[in-house]
């Protein structure tokens, strides 16, 4: 009796115990993606640029919903007040309210900085697949700061448009909260570190409210992302992702 | 008392005397017009380019030059401009705003250099005003107008009182977009400068950048062209060379300054033969003489005459002649030069049209300056002497017997 209550027992270990150390990486990646994404949101963010003997602050608002659609709006500083940015699908929209016009950021620009930041308008547009266009792999645990992470090694699928060589990603065991990413370029070098931390609650979200973008080829460059506010699952119309509504939105 | 004999001798024959002294005077009155031609139209070339472009100095933050972005700008300063005009080399001060911006009209685009300028200045110093082939120069110091080079509004297709919209990147990467009024088009000298610029007032480009009271060059013009790196020097001196970069044209544009060195060199080899023209001729007169008064020297030596001392005052006669020659022509070519500084030669026809092409006044300056003299004069002198030395050298082989009966 005795010992087929300690066989169940560790049969009820094994059976609990076993997957969770082998939940598939890619598993791990949706999990982290969903964690910070949700149906929709909408945040208030600042976006702090910091170069060697400089820095700059600007507010902005952004929605997003689902994959496809995200609007960001900049509040401050005045001069650039009003100008909005509209990702629809794979296309990005540019409202400029000082020379009225609406430009569709073309081909050419993507590889360029967004708003003058370590950010290229690419990656407003592509930083939604990373479940579906890569392969995941992993490559064991690290502990980052004190937490336990699982390591992934995340390579482009050959059909996915992605600059990137390989995008190595650490998720944190506990929350499943990406804390880092590493990007390498097609040469196999280390181009960019993205490092996420302050992790926060909003509403029900357990969420990580700094981000920064260090580019490792330039010293002294970074881009740090912070949330101050973030509201999860409101719904928003799809008409709202327009670009009529870009010019008119407050 | 060779002196006197030297002096007594080149009376006794005036006619042949004038001729030397008339091709000394002709060498010198040549070479020294020659030489301020050529020097006049580079230093007109120079000043003509460098105050549309660079200024003969230009002052950026240190770094500026590798690399030329609108976060490397400096603060505009009233007490360096002080500083810098208190030098009594410094004439004019231009402080600009220069970025790259794409520029667009309709549905045509272009990415253009935007010139941020103080429209005084500039007026002064290079007569930007009298540019403008259509429309007026800017009224104001912060007018929302902008000045459009021929070629570009060509190509855009734009007229005055159209609105141009340009977008580019400010200080500190914050945005710069806006909507101008052309007020104005331009025909520049420069086709390269016509096909790509637009002038705004300093303010409306500060404000556009996002870079309130910033320049990215402060241009210097100067009165004294010739000592530039001493005006660089004097420049450096008076402002933290820690903080700025000064900079003379010659290494901002280092092709302008080869393409002069080059074809210098041309005017080198003309010249060479322009002194073996000169030389030929006083050669010519020179053995005029000597074969003339063969006859006298053979007299002269066969009652006595020290052959050394005759030859000594032969030269003695050379060397008044050229120096007389020398002087006379020295004042000729400054009456001469005077005169075309003063009403410089104005091209007409078909020549103006080539020159005002490309952006060059169609006038042949002369420079005055007093270097052109004194090389000329002494070059010419040299040779004269030089060539004063084959009559001594005549008299000193003479045999007086065969003088005499020639």
């Amino acid at each position: 009796m005795v010992r087929i209550f300690i066989i169940s027992i560790c049969a009820i270990l094994f059976v609990t115990v076993r997957p969770s150390q082998e939940i598939a990486a890619k598993e791990v990646v949706r999990i982290a993606d969903n964690n910070m994404r949700g149906n929709t949101s909408q945040a208030d963010i600042t976006i702090t640029i910091v170069r060697p003997n400089w820095q700059r602050e600007m507010e902005m608002k952004a929605w997003t919903k689902g994959d496809d659609y995200t609007l960001i709006l900049v509040k401050a500083p005045a001069k650039e007040k009003g100008i909005a940015f509209l990702k629809r699908k794979k296309e990005v929209w540019n409202w400029i309210p000082a020379i009225e016009r609406t430009i569709k950021l073309p081909p050419s620009m993507m590889s360029q900085s967004w708003m003058g930041t370590d950010f290229t308008n690419d990656d407003l547009v592509k930083e939604a697949s990373s479940v579906e266009d890569y392969e995941h792999r992993h490559l064991g645990r690290e502990n980052l700061n004190g937490k336990e992470c699982y390591k992934i090694e995340m390579v482009p699928k050959p059909s996915a448009a992605i600059v990137w060589e390989k995008v190595i990603v650490w998720i944190d065991t506990q929350d499943f909260l990406q804390l880092k990413a590493e990007f390498y370029d097609e040469d196999g070098e280390l181009v960019n570190i993205m490092n996420s931390s302050n992790i926060k609650m909003f509403g029900s979200r357990k969420v990580t409210t700094q981000i920064e973008m260090i580019p490792t080829d330039k010293e002294g460059y970074k881009t740090v992302i912070q949330y101050n506010h973030l509201l999860y699952d409101e719904e928003i119309p799809e008409n709202f992702f327009t670009t009529r509504n870009m010019t008119q939105i407050k | 008392m060779f002196l006197k004999l030297a002096w007594l001798n080149i009376w006794r024959n005036k006619r042949r005397t004038l001729i030397t002294i008339a091709s000394v005077f002709f060498a010198v009155l040549l070479a020294i017009t020659f030489r301020s031609v050529t020097d006049g139209v580079y230093e007109n070339m120079i000043h003509n380019v460098v105050s549309y472009s660079s200024g003969y100095l230009q002052i950026h933050k240190k770094g500026y030059w590798d690399e030329q972005s609108i976060d490397n700008s400096f603060e505009a300063n009233e007490q360096l401009n002080q500083r810098l005009l208190s030098n009594p080399r410094v004439t004019q001060l231009m402080p600009r705003l220069e970025t790259f911006a794409l520029s667009s009209f309709g549905d045509k685009t272009k990415g253009v250099l935007v010139l941020g300028i103080d429209p005084a200045s500039e007026k002064m110093v290079n007569q930007l005003d009298e540019k403008v082939i259509e429309g007026g120069y800017f009224q104001s110091e912060n007018a929302n107008a902008v000045l459009v080079g021929s070629g570009l509004a060509e190509q855009l297709n734009v007229k005055v009182n159209d609105t141009l919209i340009l977008i580019g990147q400010g200080y500190h990467a914050s945005s710069a977009a806006g909507k101008f009024n052309i007020i104005g088009i331009l025909k520049l000298g420069s086709p390269e400068l016509n096909g790509n610029v637009i002038y705004m007032p300093l303010r409306t480009a500060q404000n556009l950048h996002g870079a309130e009271n910033r320049l990215t060059s402060l241009s210097i013009m100067l009165s004294k062209t010739s000592d530039l790196e001493g005006s660089k020097n004097a420049v450096e001196s008076t402002l933290d060379t820690d903080a700025y970069e000064v900079m003379t044209w010659k290494q901002m544009m280092p092709e302008m300054d080869q393409f002069i060195e080059a074809d210098s060199a041309g005017h080198y080899i003309i010249i060479i033969v322009l002194y073996i023209i000169i030389s030929f001729g006083l050669f010519g007169t020179l053995l005029m003489m000597t074969f003339e008064r063969n006859r006298e020297f053979g007299i002269l030596i066969a009652i006595g005459m020290k052959k050394r001392l005759l030859a000594f005052v032969v030269l003695l006669e050379s060397i008044m002649i050229s120096l007389i020659g020398c002087f006379m022509g020295i004042l000729g070519g400054i009456l001469l030069v005077r005169l075309f500084t003063e009403h410089p030669i104005q091209f007409s026809g078909s020549l103006q049209e080539v020159y005002e092409e490309y952006g060059f006044e169609p006038i042949i300056y002369f420079s005055g300056h007093p270097r052109i003299f004194i090389n000329q004069t002494l070059i010419v002198l040299v040779l004269a002497i030089l060539l004063a030395l084959y009559p001594g050298f005549k008299v000193i082989r003479l045999r007086p017997v065969e003088a005499i009966n020639s």
